[in-house]
Formats: structure tokens, C-alpha cells, sequence
């Protein structure tokens, strides 16, 4: 079983200030995502790990740079910013990327906001194809009411539509985001939990109190812990339960926690 | 084409004529006040150390046991407010608030335990993030002592995106969203009977809750606010 810590569980600090944290907590699998600071050693401290012996896989608008690049990809994109992550990342070996559905205002219809995001994510799968990356798409959850948007894939019935329109890319199980869906029964999940492995890319895991995607940590009463036998095998997970600025010593036990939850069911 | 200088010279000239007239005794004037509230500091100084003192002796007691603000109307005023405010998130498991408006009545206020409330902060986050975006975060902290057991709460209160998106937590969801998970947390190896253990963590989380109105109270001091309008 290989168990990735997100950077968004250390966020705050320098990119190379925690993969300090990681590798000094014993972290040989890293998931490069937002939390960090960006800077221009971004890159650098990413390669200097590699180098080390840490493994990577990155998701959505992860930091690499000076600058962060936040994209919603259910309206149209700058492709030219998407050439230049996809080669950054077939560069630096990152053969695993996972975006967001992407969100669209209470105003304008969820439909037209669904049909540019399918298109968008066609193209980025024949980017990341053409570079030896495997793309997969995270489930979403449902936004406050008193939000101004709303995300996709923020439900069952438009990620199994997606599924369909989408069958070559792959899925990430966020199962923190779907203890928040409004329509989630047991059954529907048992569902999702038992696709074959090869159709997944990764799950992500935390908790949260069923209304807000807190990222709080992982508890014997967290949802999914029930369903851990049922977790397809082989297929990678990613701690994404905030620890910023604890010590290396509590980061190391929550990751070894975390690994021993998974491995004694 | 007229003369610049001719055209302006007249308007100059009165100018210059007002200003040696009327600036000096706008300087007058601001010496004048600046000494009056130099005398009105040194006459309230000894009233508003002691306002700092009373405080003080208010957070103590908020250490020692915060159920003394119970029968304070504050805090009555404070529930029923809250009573009358509907949860805005549809999706909630818990129901709308059932306990008495009454704090006296409360059964926290028979609980053996004291509840200790200490180290108030508002905290700044200026690399806070989501999922997908970086924000500047606000919130406060404070720490919750049951009997033995302390716990440090931090309540989110704003986030600002950029300088036209920012998000708010109103009073009710900082009690139902992240009080009450910490305060249930708290009792989680306590021994009372379930029912007990959330309804005192209801109670505790509302005067959590309350508390910040008391912990961000201010010896207040002289003022003067003068504004130089006018209206034609």
C-alpha cells in the first residue's frame, strides 16, 4: 500500500521547508498540491527531493513556481499555461495528475459549465497522453448554500454521467468530499468502492464533519474507516488531513498512524 | 489669450489674504484641544486603569469558571438571538437549537466540573488556502479547560481571496461548525450519559461562543472626533 502525503497537509511555509518536514518525518511519496508558499525555488527543492529518493504525483493547481496558477476548468483555458505543466511534470518523472471538476456560478447553468469542463478535460488528457502522464478527475463536493458557486461532480449522478463521457480518463476518490454529497446512502458508495482498480487512479483521504471540507484528521469514527476492506488493492491513497505546523515527530506519527489504520484491516 | 497669471492673481491674492488671517488661529485652536485632551487624559487615567483592572478580574473569573457569565443578561440576549437564527446550510444533521433560554437553567450549570476559558488571540493567517485557492484567514483561539482536560479552539471568522471575494462564518456556524466539534471532543471520554454529553456540549459551545463579546472589551477612554464640514 502506498500512502502519499498531500503538501496541502503542511502548507504555509516554503516548498522545500516541507519536504524538509516530510523527509525528515520519513516521507519517501509526496503529492505536490496547493499549501505551500510560492516562490522561485519551488522547482528547485521539487528536483533536490527527487533526486533524494522522494516520489511524486501532483494534483490540480499544485505550486511549482514563483507564482500560483489557480484555474477553474469549467470555462475556457490558456492552454499554453497546461503545455507548459504537463512538460514541467514529464520533465521532473510525475506520471500521475489529478484536476478538480471545476465550479460555476449560481447564476449560469450547470449544464453549459458541464459540457466546456468535459471538453477541457479531453484536452488535457491528450496533453498528459502525449507525455506519459495518466490523468484522473476528483469527485467534488456540494458548496455552502451561501456560496456563490457551485462545483461539478459536486454529486453521484453527475460523476457516473462523467464515468460514461469520459471512460479513458480516470477517477479520484476524495471520500472526505463525499461525506459532504447530499445524496450519499451506503449502498451508492459500496458502489463506488467497489470499481475495478485500474478505473482509479488515487484516493484521497481525510475528515470533516459532513458539511465542509475542513480537512480535519482521520478518527476511528471517520466515515470511511468501515469500508477500508473494500478499498480497491493496489491503488495508491493521499493523506490530505491539515498538520501545518506541528512538529516532525507528529507528522511522522500521524502518517505511520495513518499506514497502520490501512494495513490492519 | 488672457494672461494666465492675471487670471489667477486676484483668486491667489485672497487666498494668501485668508490664509495669514485664519491659519493661525486653526493652530491656536489645535493647541487648545490638544491641551484640553492632554487634561481630560491625566482626569480619566485613573478610571479607565480600573476599568483594566475590573476586566482583568473578569477574564480570571472566565479562567476559574466561566458558568458566572450564566446570569448575565448578555448572554440571554446573546441566546435568544441566536435561537431566532435559522441554520442557512440546509444540509445539517444536527436540528435548531433546543436549549432553554435561560442560561441559569442550563444543566451545565449543575455540572461539577468548572469550565475554564483563557488565552483569547485573534490570529491572522496571511497564507491560508482551500482546495483550490490562497486566502488571507482570520479567526480567533482560545483555550477550554473541563476539569483536567484543556483544549485549544480556533474559530475561522473571515477569509479574504482578493479584494473583491471574501467569505464570513456567521455566529452560528462558528458554534455549530468548529465550537462544537471540539467541544464534543472534550467529552468524548468523559462518563455521562450520551443524551447529557450533547446537551452540555451545546451549552458549552454557545458560551464559547458568547465568550469573544467579553474577552474583546476595552477600558473605554476619551475621544474627540471633529469633522470641518459644512453643508451650503
Amino acid at each position: 500500500m502506498e500512502l502519499y502525503l498531500s503538501l496541502s497537509a503542511y502548507g504555509g511555509i516554503s516548498t522545500r521547508e516541507a519536504l524538509t518536514v516530510f523527509w525528515n518525518a520519513g516521507i519517501r511519496h509526496t503529492e505536490l498540491a496547493i499549501g505551500p508558499r510560492p516562490d522561485a525555488d519551488a522547482a528547485q527543492a521539487i528536483e533536490d527531493f527527487r533526486q533524494l529518493g522522494m516520489v511524486y504525483r501532483a494534483h490540480h493547481a499544485f505550486v511549482w513556481g514563483v507564482s500560483h496558477y489557480p484555474f477553474n476548468l469549467a470555462q475556457p483555458q490558456d492552454w499554453k499555461y497546461f503545455q507548459r505543466l504537463t512538460d514541467y511534470l514529464a520533465t521532473i518523472g510525475i506520471t500521475a495528475y489529478s484536476v478538480h471538476g471545476g465550479n460555476f456560478s449560481k447564476t449560469t447553468e450547470r449544464k453549459g459549465a458541464y459540457a466546456i469542463f468535459v471538453e477541457n478535460i479531453h484536452y488535457l488528457h491528450q496533453l498528459c497522453r502525449e507525455r506519459g502522464i495518466v490523468l484522473g478527475v476528483e469527485t467534488m463536493y456540494p458548496t455552502p448554500s451561501l456560496s456563490a458557486v457551485e462545483n461539478l461532480l459536486d454529486n453521484g449522478a453527475e460523476f457516473a454521467q462523467f464515468c460514461q463521457d469520459a471512460p479513458q480518463i480516470k477517477i479520484v476518490f476524495d471520500l472526505a468530499h463525499l461525506n459532504i454529497w447530499h445524496d450519499k446512502d451506503e449502498i451508492g458508495l459500496n458502489q463506488w468502492l467497489g470499481l475495478p482498480a485500474e478505473r482509479l487512479l488515487e484516493i484521497h483521504i481525510s475528515d470533516n464533519d459532513g458539511r465542509q471540507d475542513i480537512h480535519s484528521r482521520i478518527t476511528p469514527h471517520t466515515w470511511w474507516t468501515s469500508h477500508i476492506t473494500q478499498f480497491p488493492v493496489g491503488v495508491p491513497l493521499v493523506l490530505e488531513s491539515r498538520l501545518n505546523r506541528l512538529p516532525v515527530s507528529v507528522v511522522q506519527q500521524e502518517y505511520e498512524r495513518i499506514v497502520a489504520l490501512i494495513v490492519s484491516f | 489669450m488672457t494672461d494666465s497669471n492675471s487670471l489667477l492673481s486676484l483668486y491667489e491674492e485672497l487666498v494668501q489674504n485668508h490664509i495669514s488671517q485664519f491659519d493661525p488661529q486653526i493652530a491656536d485652536l489645535q493647541q487648545l484641544v490638544k491641551a484640553r485632551m492632554q487634561e481630560l487624559h491625566d482626569a480619566e487615567q485613573t478610571l479607565v486603569e480600573t476599568q483594566a483592572i475590573e476586566l482583568k478580574r473578569i477574564t480570571d473569573a472566565l479562567a476559574t469558571d466561566a458558568r458566572c457569565l450564566l446570569p448575565t443578561p448578555g448572554l440571554r440576549t446573546f441566546v435568544q438571538e441566536l435561537k431566532q437564527t435559522k441554520s442557512k446550510n440546509w444540509y445539517t444533521r444536527k436540528p435548531e437549537s433546543s436549549i432553554a433560554e435561560d442560561p441559569t437553567i442550563w444543566l451545565l450549570a449543575t455540572l461539577e466540573l468548572p469550565i475554564g476559558l483563557t488565552n483569547y488571540q485573534n490570529k491572522e493567517d496571511p497564507d491560508g488556502y482551500d482546495d483550490e485557492r490562497n486566502y488571507i484567514g482570520y479567526s480567533y483561539t482560545l483555550s477550554l479547560r473541563l476539569g483536567s482536560v484543556e483544549h485549544l479552539i480556533e474559530v475561522p471568522l473571515k477569509r479574504i481571496y482578493n479584494l473583491n471575494d471574501c467569505t464570513q462564518t456567521n455566529i452560528k456556524e462558528q458554534i455549530d461548525y468548529y465550537i462544537r466539534s471540539e467541544v464534543e471532543g472534550l467529552f468524548r471520554n468523559m462518563e455521562y450519559p450520551e443524551e447529557q454529553k450533547q446537551q452540555l456540549a451545546e451549552e458549552i459551545s454557545v458560551l464559547v461562543g458568547y465568550s469573544p463579546k467579553i474577552f474583546t472589551l476595552t477600558p473605554r477612554i476619551a475621544i474627540f472626533e471633529y469633522t470641518s464640514t459644512w453643508e451650503n
